[in-house]
């Protein structure tokens, strides 16, 4: 039986998922050791991004969107009785400076973890717009 | 982890027998007794009863006739699992073209003393906006 401390996975879970809103001040590498090899990320109108290259690509040109301002959050994090994969979801409004003005997105995400190693890793989100 | 594929192989293709009969308290039978959807354009819808509501809402207020649910990826063990695929549902609203959106979901599954069941389920479409 695997020993699970809740509220410390909780804690480092909620940190996570802070650490890795991507803005102009993120560092790529920083954020890339935070995310599973198989990690799939799943824009709202794209395709799902695979792979470690092109999720470093897709972090890399989130880094040179310039946000205005984000707000939402975590609205429940959950943790299998496993101990080693966690879920959250939330609410997300984002405002970036588009080429004609400030642009909006408001919507949904899920997020999901995987406890790799010993440390808790991004496996994966997706989001879609309301 | 061939199980649960399993599980959720025949609970997908239980869904989307109950789409195409309209039947949509079979339908949220599916789903677990607090679950979540977050849908497209629209804002959380929890529980069963709203859940059931949701859906026939899009059956009957969008004509939807057909959906098909492909897995793509799932992980997890114990008593939850997530999982990635891409749907494709066929719409026919009354006076209009007949109409097919794709996308990506993600669903996670929990196995309740009713079975496995979904419990937190998100997409988002692969399609651009006209």
């Amino acid at each position: 039986m695997k020993k699970v401390d809740l509220e410390a996975d909780r804690k480092i879970l909620k940190y996570l998922h802070k650490h890795m809103l991507v803005d102009e001040k993120s560092d790529v590498d920083d954020v890339m050791s935070h995310i599973a090899e198989e990690a799939v990320l799943i824009p709202s109108k794209g395709r799902p991004i695979t792979g470690a290259k092109a999720i470093r690509d897709a972090v890399k040109e989130m880094v040179k969107t310039n946000v205005l301002s984000m707000s939402g959050g975590v609205t429940t994090l959950e943790i299998a009785s496993s101990g080693d994969l966690a879920y959250d979801i939330g609410k997300f409004k984002i405002v970036n400076q588009g080429p004609k003005g400030p642009v909006t997105e408001e919507g949904h995400f899920v997020t999901l973890y995987k406890k790799i190693g010993g440390e808790w890793m991004f496996m994966g989100q997706i989001w879609n717009s309301v | 982890m061939e199980k649960i594929r399993e599980t959720i192989d025949l609970a997908n293709l239980k869904f989307g027998e109950f789409v195409r009969k309209g039947d949509t308290k079979s339908l949220a039978s599916l789903y677990t007794k607090d679950a979540c959807l977050l849908p497209t354009s629209s804002g959380i819808v929890k529980g069963r009863k709203a859940i059931e509501e949701f859906w026939g809402g899009v059956i009957a207020g969008m004509d939807l006739k057909e959906i098909e649910l492909k897995t793509v990826e799932v992980i997890g063990e114990g008593d939850a699992a997530t999982e990635m695929g891409e749907y494709m549902l066929k719409l026919e609203p009354r006076g209009q073209k007949p109409a097919v959106d794709r996308g990506k979901y993600i669903v996670l599954w929990k196995k309740t003393p009713e079975g496995w069941k979904l419990h937190w389920d998100i997409w988002n479409t692969s399609l651009r906006s006209p």
